[in-house]
C-alpha cells in the first residue's frame, strides 16, 4: 500500500474530473487524480460529442449555456483544436403529431432566454440539404449549438491538469472513503491510500455503487447509449442533429465519419458496455432512412457506454459531507456541460460557498423520489419534455425575503440531549402568541401578571422571548434557600408552590430572566416545559421557539444573546 | 372599580375622562347591548349616537373621542389587536371609526377597560396615565410639538417601560383634517381627522399600562377554537404566505396591470412607475423585517428603512395605500421618496392616503395654472419626488401653502373653485382601487359611512381573489348585495369584534363566532353576526342622516363617471346611479337612502329618532 | 406561432429568476396555444401556485386560446389592504 497525500483528490477521469482536476490546479491546489481504468474510458470517451443548450429541461438551461460560452474559447485553453464547431442543433420532427409538442417544448426553452426556434420542413432543408425532405416535417434550431471531439477535449484538460502538476493514478478503483479526524478524508484503492482535505465524486457510472458503499443513496440508475461510426465520407452533414420521437443522434465528425447511436433502456438488467445487433439495425435503418446517400456507407466500428439518469433529467451535484463533492448523472448529454461544472465544482472546493449556478442540483430535492421505485425516462431527456416534472418552488421559503426562510437548526440539533426550547431570535416577530399560549396553559386566562415567558424588544426590528431554558448549573435551584425548587431526572426544574415563600433570591440568580415573580399567586413562576408539549411552541407562528433535542451551546448562545440586548431591556 | 369578576372576553367597565372638569368616572358596561352591537365599532358607534348630537360641530368639546376594544381585543386568538376611535368626523362632518392594531387596545383591556371616552377639552396639553385603576390626567409639557416615537420614549420614561402609548403627532395639535392617532409609534388609527379632535381637547397622549387578565369563559373551548383559527390562518396563501412575505404592497403591480391603479389623481389607471414602487423592489431596497401586532401571526407589518439619500429615514411601512397615494396619485415613482413621505406621515401623524390625495389634487391644479407657483412656494407638478416630500412636510407643520393643505382635498379643491378636482365621496378621499373598473367599490365608495374608503367593504376581494365568490369587476348585477352584506355588513361585525379584518382571507364569521361564545359566555353565532353587522350599519347610517347627509351624498366624482381615458380598461367607467336604487331596497331602505321602520323594528332600533325613517 | 408576452410576479418569478420586477418576457408560441397549456407546458409553473391570470388586464379562464400581442400576467395568492 502507497501512501499520498495531496489537497484534493478527484476520483474518476472523465470530462468532469479532468475539468475539476485542471480548474483546482489554475488555483494552485495540489491534486492527484484516481481513475479505474484509463482517462476517458467511461462515458466521455465513447460520447457522440454533441454540445448543445437546447432540448434540456429547465434547470439545466442556464448551465449549458454557460458552458457554451465556455466551449468558445476552450481550444485556445487547453492548446489544442477539439474540432469544435457551432453549425447548430436540428432536432428534427417526423410525424404531424409532433409539431406541436416541439413547438410547445421550442417556446418553453425561450422562455428561459434560450436562442431556439420552429423551422418548417423546407427550412431545415435549406440548412441540411442531406436530409429526405419527404421525411422532415421541421424542427428546433439552435443555432449556437454545436459538437466537437470528445477525445481531444478531454486529452486538452488532461494534459492541462498534468502541467500543472495534477498527479494520477490510473487503474485505481476507489472502493472505500474514510473521515479523518482533521476534517478531511482518506481514499483508499487496492494498492494506494491518499489523504485530502477535500475529495471530489466524479465517478460517472461508477458513483452508484461507490456511493452506497459510503452510505449515500442516490437516486442514479445507469443507462446504456450505443453508437458507431461509418468510413470517412465527402461532407454531408454540419448540425448536431436529434430526433424528437427517438434517442437517435448523429453528426459527422471532421475527419468525415458519421458518427451516430442512440440510447437503450428497455433492458434494465444489462449494465454493461456491449451493443446488441436490434439496436444497431434499428439505429442504421433509422439514419439511413432520414439521411440520404448513407446506403452503402460501411461501419467502421460499434462500441457502448454507461452514463447515469436521475428522475428529473438534471444532475446531482452536491456536497454529500464536509469537504466530500459528488457530481455525475448527467442522463446522457453530460459532455456539453463537463467543463462548466469542473469549473465551479473547483470554485465551491476552494471557496468553500456553493456557487448560485448549482443551486438546483442538491440531492435533496429528491427526498420524496427516493422512496418510489423510478425508471429513467429516457436516454436524451424525454424526447418532448411535456412530462417534465418540477420539483424545485415547493418549499416554504420565500426567495429575497430573509425572514421566510425557516431557522437551520443543524448546528443546535443533538440526538443525545435532552428536550428543551430553542429560540432563534432571527425569525421573531414580536407577536407575544407565545406568551398568550403559555398564559391560557397555565392561568386559563390571558394574563399580564403571571407570566412563564415574555417576549422583550430590544430594538424595532429585534425582538426575543424570555424564559427559563433550564440551563446548568441550575443557579436558581442552588440560590433557593426554602427548597422550593426541585429538578427532575431530565433536568427539568420546577417551583414547588407550597413551599415558595416569594423571596426571590432565584430571581436575582437566574442568568435569563425565566423565573418571575407573580403577583397573582406571590409565588415564584417558571417555565416546566408542559411535561413535554409545550404551549409556547404550538402556538407560535414562526418557529422562532421550537421545542428539539438541543446541543446546550444552544443555551449558552441565548444566555449571551441575553447579556448583549437586554442590558437596557424594554420589556414589551 | 377595576375589571368586573363576573365579565369573560370583556371587561365590562367604561372609563369616562372629562378635560374640561378633570373628572374620571368608571361605569358599567351594559351588557345588553354586547349582544346588539357586540363591542369595538358597533359599541362605539352606538355609545356615540347616544352621548351626542349628530348635528354638532365636530371639532367642538361635545364631540367626543371614544377608543373601544372589542370582546376579543387581547383575547390572545389569532390578530386579536384591534381598537377603534369614534367620534363626529372632523374631516367629514359623518361618523368616524378610525381602526389600529399593535399593541395599545390590548392594553387597554389588560388595564381593565373596554372603552374609553374623553370629552370635553383641556385649556393646557395634557396626556393621560391609566395604570389599572390610576388614573391621572397629567400635563403634556415639552411633549408638545414631539413626534410620537419621541413621545412614547418620554412617557415610558415617566410612567413605566412597558406601557402603550397612543398620541397625537404635530398634524393633529395643528388640527390638521388628515391628523390620526398613532399608536405603537408608527401605526395609525389614520382616517377621517380623528387626530385633530383629539388635539383640539389638548390631549397629546394617552399611556396605558394594565396587569388585569381577560379571563375567558370556557378556556378550553376557546383554545380549541384558536388552535383551529391559527391552523387555518397559517394555512392560509394569503394571510401567512403573501402578507407575511410581500406585505399588502405586493398589490401594486396587479392592480396596475389590471388599469385599476389610479394615477395622477385619477387623470389615469394606470401607472408608468408601478414597477419600481412595488411590493418586491420594496424587498429589494428598503425591507428591514417583518413585525407582529399583539397575537398575529400574519406579521405583515414592514419594518423599513432608507440607509442613505435625500430620503433617509427609519420607520414602518409603506402599505399598499400608502404607497399608491403617495407614489402614483402624486405619479411619484421613486420608491425611496414614497418611503420617505410614509415615514413622515407617522411622524406629524396624518393619514398617507388622505395626504397623498390632497398633494395630488394640488398637483392637478397646478399643473392646470390654478395654483400658482407663488402661492405654493415651489412649482407641485406630478412626479416630481422631491416636491411631494417637501408637501408632506409643510402639511403636518401647516407651514405656508400647507396650511391649505391640511385640511384635506376637498376643501383645498373647493377654495379654489375646481370642486370636480376632489376625488372621494363625503369628503374623503377615495383609495387605490378604481372604481371606474371595481364596480363593486364604486358603489362601496359612495354608500361607505365614513366616506369613500376601502376597508368598509373591500369587494375587490371578490372581484378579483374571488373570495367568497369570484364576480368580475366590470359586472353590475348582484353587486348591491354583494356590497351590502358580505363586504359592509361583515366587515362592521368584524372590526366590532377586535380581531383583524386581514384574517378574513382564511376564515369566515364562523370562526369568529365560535371564539366569541367561549370567551364571553355569550350566545354569538353566525345568524346573529350578520344581524348584528345589519344593525351596526344601520346605526352608523342614522348618525350621518341626522347628521345631515342624504342621498345627494352617496355620488362619485364626475370624472370617475367619466371613460377610463387609457390602459386596458379604456372606456370603462362607474355606472354607480344604476345601482343605487337597489342598493336601497336590499338595505330596507327607501328610496331617499333611509331606514324605514319595518327595517329598525327588524333591527331592534325602533325607538330609535323618529326622525328617521317613513 | 404567435408572439405574446408574459409577466411572472412576486414569488413566481422565481421560474425565471432573471426576469426583472414588472419585465415582459417575450415568447413565441404555437398558434391555439390556451393559458392552461402556456402554464403546464411551456412555462412549466405547477398550476396551484397561480391565483390571478389575466390576459391583456383582464381575468381570464385558463382555456381562453392566446393571440397574437396578448400580454399575459401570473400571479401567486396576494392581496392588500
Ligand atoms: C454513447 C454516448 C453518447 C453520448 N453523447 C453525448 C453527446 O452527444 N453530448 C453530450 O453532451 N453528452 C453525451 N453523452 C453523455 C456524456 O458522455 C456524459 O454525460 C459525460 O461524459 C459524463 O462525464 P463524467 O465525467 O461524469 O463521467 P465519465 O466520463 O463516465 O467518467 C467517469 C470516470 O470515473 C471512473 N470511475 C468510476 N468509478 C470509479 C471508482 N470507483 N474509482 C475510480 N474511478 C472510477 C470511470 O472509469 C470513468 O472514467 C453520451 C454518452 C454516451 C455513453
Ligand atoms: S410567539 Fe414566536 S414569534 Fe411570537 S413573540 Fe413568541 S417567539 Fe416571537
Amino acid at each position: 500500500m502507497t501512501h499520498y497525500q495531496a489537497d484534493a483528490v478527484v476520483v474518476g477521469g472523465g470530462i468532469v474530473g479532468c475539468a475539476t482536476a485542471y480548474q483546482l490546479t489554475q488555483s494552485g491546489m495540489d491534486v492527484i487524480l484516481l481513475e479505474r481504468a484509463g482517462i476517458g474510458s467511461g462515458a466521455t470517451g465513447r460520447s457522440g460529442g454533441g454540445v448543445r443548450q437546447s432540448a434540456r429541461v429547465s434547470g439545466e438551461i442556464p448551465l449549458a449555456i454557460e458552458s457554451v460560452n465556455l466551449f468558445q474559447g476552450l481550444s485556445d485553453e487547453l492548446g489544442i483544436d477539439i474540432d469544435y464547431t457551432q453549425s447548430g442543433n436540428l432536432r428534427l420532427v417526423e410525424m404531424y403529431d409532433h409539431r406541436r409538442p416541439m413547438q410547445v417544448d421550442i417556446s418553453r426553452q425561450q422562455s428561459h432566454g434560450l436562442d431556439v426556434q420552429w423551422l418548417e420542413g423546407a427550412d431545415v432543408i435549406e440548412i441540411a440539404p442531406a436530409l429526405r425532405r419527404q421525411e422532415i416535417i421541421g424542427a428546433s434550431y439552435c443555432p449556437e449549438d454545436g459538437h466537437c471531439d470528445p477525445f481531444k477535449l478531454i486529452t486538452g484538460y488532461f494534459n492541462r491538469a498534468t502541467q500543472n502538476g495534477v498527479r494520477t493514478l490510473l487503474n485505481s478503483d476507489v472502493h472505500s472513503i474514510e473521515r479523518n479526524d482533521d476534517g478531511g478524508s482518506t481514499v483508499k484503492t487496492q494498492q494506494h491510500s491518499v489523504k485530502a482535505g477535500s475529495i471530489i465524486l466524479a465517478t460517472g457510472s461508477g458513483t452508484q455503487e461507490l456511493c452506497l458503499k459510503i452510505g449515500y443513496d442516490l437516486p442514479l440508475v445507469n443507462a446504456r447509449y450505443e453508437s458507431m461510426i461509418t468510413e470517412p465520407l465527402p461532407p454531408l452533414l454540419r448540425q448536431m442533429f436529434g430526433v424528437a420521437s427517438s434517442d437517435l443522434f448523429f453528426r459527422q465528425t471532421q475527419n468525415g465519419g458519421i458518427h451516430f447511436g442512440g440510447g437503450i433502456i428497455d433492458e434494465e438488467e444489462q449494465e454493461d458496455v456491449r451493443t446488441t445487433q436490434d439496436n444497431l439495425e434499428m439505429a442504421v435503418s433509422h439514419i439511413t432512412r432520414l439521411v440520404s446517400n448513407l446506403e452503402n456507407a460501411n461501419l467502421l466500428r460499434t462500441w457502448g457506454g454507461l452514463d447515469p439518469s436521475t428522475p428529473d433529467g438534471m444532475p446531482i451535484i452536491d456536497m454529500l459531507d464536509e469537504n466530500v463533492f459528488v457530481a455525475s448523472g448527467f442522463c446522457g448529454h453530460g459532455l456539453a456541460t463537463g467543463p462548466i461544472v469542473g469549473h465551479y465544482l473547483a470554485q465551491w472546493v476552494i471557496d468553500g460557498n456553493k456557487p448560485q449556478p448549482l443551486a438546483g442540483f442538491n440531492r435533496n430535492r429528491f427526498d420524496g423520489w427516493l422512496q418510489t421505485k423510478w425508471t429513467p425516462s429516457g436516454s436524451f431527456e424525454a424526447a418532448l419534455a411535456t412530462q417534465d416534472t418540477q420539483v424545485a418552488g415547493k418549499s416554504v421559503a420565500v426567495e429575497g425575503v430573509p425572514f421566510m426562510t425557516p431557522p437551520d437548526f443543524e448546528q443546535c440539533d443533538d440526538e443525545g440531549a435532552p428536550h428543551r426550547l430553542v429560540v432563534s431570535p432571527e425569525m421573531c416577530t414580536g407577536c407575544r402568541m407565545c406568551e398568550v399560549a403559555c398564559s391560557i396553559h397555565h392561568t386559563q386566562s390571558v394574563s399580564q401578571t403571571d407570566l412563564r415567558i415574555q417576549v422583550v424588544y430590544p430594538s424595532d426590528d429585534f425582538f426575543l422571548p424570555i424564559m427559563c431554558i433550564h440551563c446548568e448549573p441550575v443557579f436558581c435551584l442552588q440560590a433557593c434557600t426554602h427548597k422550593a425548587m426541585e429538578q427532575d431526572e431530565q433536568g427539568i426544574v420546577r417551583v414547588i408552590d407550597n413551599k415558595c415563600v416569594g423571596c426571590m433570591d432565584c430571581v436575582k440568580a437566574c442568568p435569563t430572566g425565566g423565573v418571575t415573580f407573580a403577583i397573582s399567586r406571590a409565588t415564584v413562576v417558571k417555565c416546566d416545559l408542559c411535561d413535554g408539549d409545550p404551549a409556547c411552541t404550538r402556538y407560535c407562528p414562526t418557529m422562532a421557539i421550537t421545542y428539539r433535542q438541543a446541543d446546550p451551546a444552544c443555551a449558552t448562545k441565548y444566555k449571551q444573546l441575553i447579556d448583549v440586548h437586554l442590558k437596557d431591556r424594554v420589556t414589551r | 372599580m377595576s375589571k368586573r369578576s363576573e365579565s369573560y372576553g370583556y371587561m365590562g367597565v367604561i372609563l369616562r375622562i372629562n378635560l374640561s372638569s378633570g373628572a374620571i368616572t368608571r361605569e358599567p358596561l351594559d351588557m345588553t347591548l354586547a349582544e346588539k352591537v357586540i363591542g369595538g365599532r358597533g359599541l362605539a358607534s352606538y355609545l356615540l349616537c347616544h352621548e351626542i348630537d349628530p348635528a354638532i360641530e365636530p371639532l367642538s368639546p361635545d364631540n367626543p373621542l371614544i377608543f373601544a376594544t372589542g370582546p376579543l381585543t387581547g383575547s390572545g386568538a389569532p390578530a386579536t389587536s384591534r381598537y377603534v376611535v369614534v367620534c363626529k368626523a372632523p374631516l367629514t362632518g359623518t361618523i368616524a371609526c378610525s381602526n389600529s392594531g399593535g399593541f395599545f387596545g390590548p392594553e387597554l383591556k389588560f388595564a381593565g377597560y373596554d372603552v374609553l371616552i374623553i370629552e370635553g377639552e383641556s385649556p393646557d396639553p395634557v396626556y393621560i396615565w391609566i395604570d389599572d385603576d390610576k388614573v391621572e390626567i397629567r400635563p403634556a409639557g415639552s411633549l408638545w410639538g414631539q413626534f410620537p416615537v419621541a413621545t412614547e420614549v418620554e412617557i415610558k420614561q415617566a410612567t413605566h417601560p412597558s406601557a402603550k402609548v397612543a398620541s397625537i403627532g404635530p398634524g393633529g395639535e395643528k388640527l390638521s383634517l388628515l391628523a390620526g392617532i398613532v399608536n405603537d409609534n408608527y401605526r395609525l388609527a389614520a382616517r377621517s381627522g380623528v387626530g385633530a379632535l383629539m388635539g383640539k381637547k389638548k390631549l397629546k397622549a394617552i399611556a396605558v399600562h394594565g396587569s388585569e387578565s381577560v379571563t375567558l369563559h370556557d378556556p378550553e373551548q376557546f383554545w380549541k377554537a384558536t388552535m383551529d383559527m391559527h391552523k387555518k390562518i397559517t394555512n392560509d396563501p394569503i394571510s401567512f404566505g403573501s402578507f407575511r412575505a410581500y406585505g399588502t404592497a405586493s398589490l401594486v403591480n396587479l392592480i396596475n396591470e389590471m388599469g385599476a391603479f389610479p394615477t395622477r389623481n385619477f387623470q389615469s389607471d394606470t401607472f408608468e412607475g408601478a414597477a419600481d414602487t412595488s411590493g418586491e423592489a420594496l424587498i429589494q431596497s428598503v425591507l428591514k423585517r417583518n413585525r407582529a401586532c399583539f397575537a398575529c401571526p400574519i406579521s405583515c407589518t414592514r419594518v423599513s428603512e432608507v440607509t442613505a439619500g435625500p430620503f433617509k429615514g427609519r420607520g414602518e411601512g409603506p402599505e399598499y395605500e400608502s404607497v399608491w397615494a403617495l407614489g402614483a396619485l402624486c405619479g411619484v415613482s421613486d420608491l425611496a421618496a414614497v418611503t420617505k413621505a410614509n415615514f413622515l406621515c407617522s411622524e406629524y401623524g396624518i393619514d398617507t392616503i388622505s395626504t397623498g390625495a390632497t398633494i395630488a389634487c394640488a398637483m392637478e391644479l397646478f399643473e392646470s395654472g390654478v395654483l400658482s407657483e407663488q402661492e405654493i412656494g415651489f412649482p407641485l407638478k406630478f412626479g416630481d419626488a422631491a416636491a411631494m416630500v417637501r408637501a408632506v412636510i409643510m402639511t403636518g407643520d401647516r407651514e405656508g401653502f400647507g396650511d391649505i393643505l391640511a385640511d384635506g382635498s376637498y376643501r383645498l379643491a373647493q377654495r379654489y373653485g375646481h370642486p370636480e378636482c376632489f376625488m372621494g365621496s363625503k369628503r374623503l378621499e377615495m383609495s387605490a382601487y378604481s372604481p371606474r373598473v371595481f364596480q363593486g367599490m364604486a358603489l362601496q365608495y359612495a354608500t361607505s359611512n365614513r366616506g369613500a374608503c376601502h376597508v368598509r367593504g373591500n369587494t375587490v376581494a371578490a372581484e378579483l381573489y374571488g373570495i367568497p365568490r369570484y364576480m368580475p369587476p366590470e359586472v353590475m348585477e348582484q353587486k348591491e348585495e354583494m356590497v351590502r352584506r358580505p363586504f359592509q355588513n361583515s366587515t362592521a361585525f368584524v372590526d366590532s369584534t377586535g380581531i383583524c379584518l386581514f384574517t378574513k382571507f382564511a376564515i369566515t364569521h364562523r370562526e369568529i363566532c365560535a371564539l366569541l361564545a367561549p370567551a364571553t359566555g355569550i350566545d354569538f353565532s353566525f345568524d346573529r353576526s350578520i344581524e348584528q353587522g345589519d344593525r351596526i350599519w344601520n346605526i352608523e347610517r342614522m348618525f350621518n342622516l341626522k347628521a345631515g347627509f342624504t342621498r345627494a351624498d352617496d355620488i362619485l366624482p364626475e370624472r370617475v363617471c367619466e371613460p377610463s381615458p387609457d390602459g386596458p380598461r379604456a372606456g370603462s367607467r362607474a355606472l354607480l346611479q344604476k345601482n343605487l336604487d337597489t342598493y336601497y331596497q336590499l338595505r330596507g331602505w327607501d328610496e331617499m337612502g333611509r331606514p324605514t321602520a319595518i327595517k329598525l323594528k327588524e333591527l331592534g332600533l325602533e325607538d330609535w329618532w323618529g326622525v328617521c325613517g317613513s | 406561432m404567435v408572439h405574446i408576452t408574459v409577466k411572472l410576479n412576486v414569488s413566481l418569478r422565481k421560474y425565471r429568476s432573471s426576469l426583472k420586477i414588472n419585465e415582459e418576457m417575450p415568447i413565441l408560441i404555437p398558434s391555439d396555444t390556451t393559458l392552461a397549456e402556456l402554464l403546464e407546458h411551456i412555462l412549466q409553473i405547477p398550476a396551484e401556485e397561480v391565483a390571478i391570470h389575466m390576459v391583456n388586464g383582464i381575468k381570464s379562464d385558463m382555456d381562453r386560446i392566446l393571440v397574437e400581442g396578448d400580454k399575459v400576467a401570473f400571479w401567486p395568492p396576494v392581496a392588500g389592504g
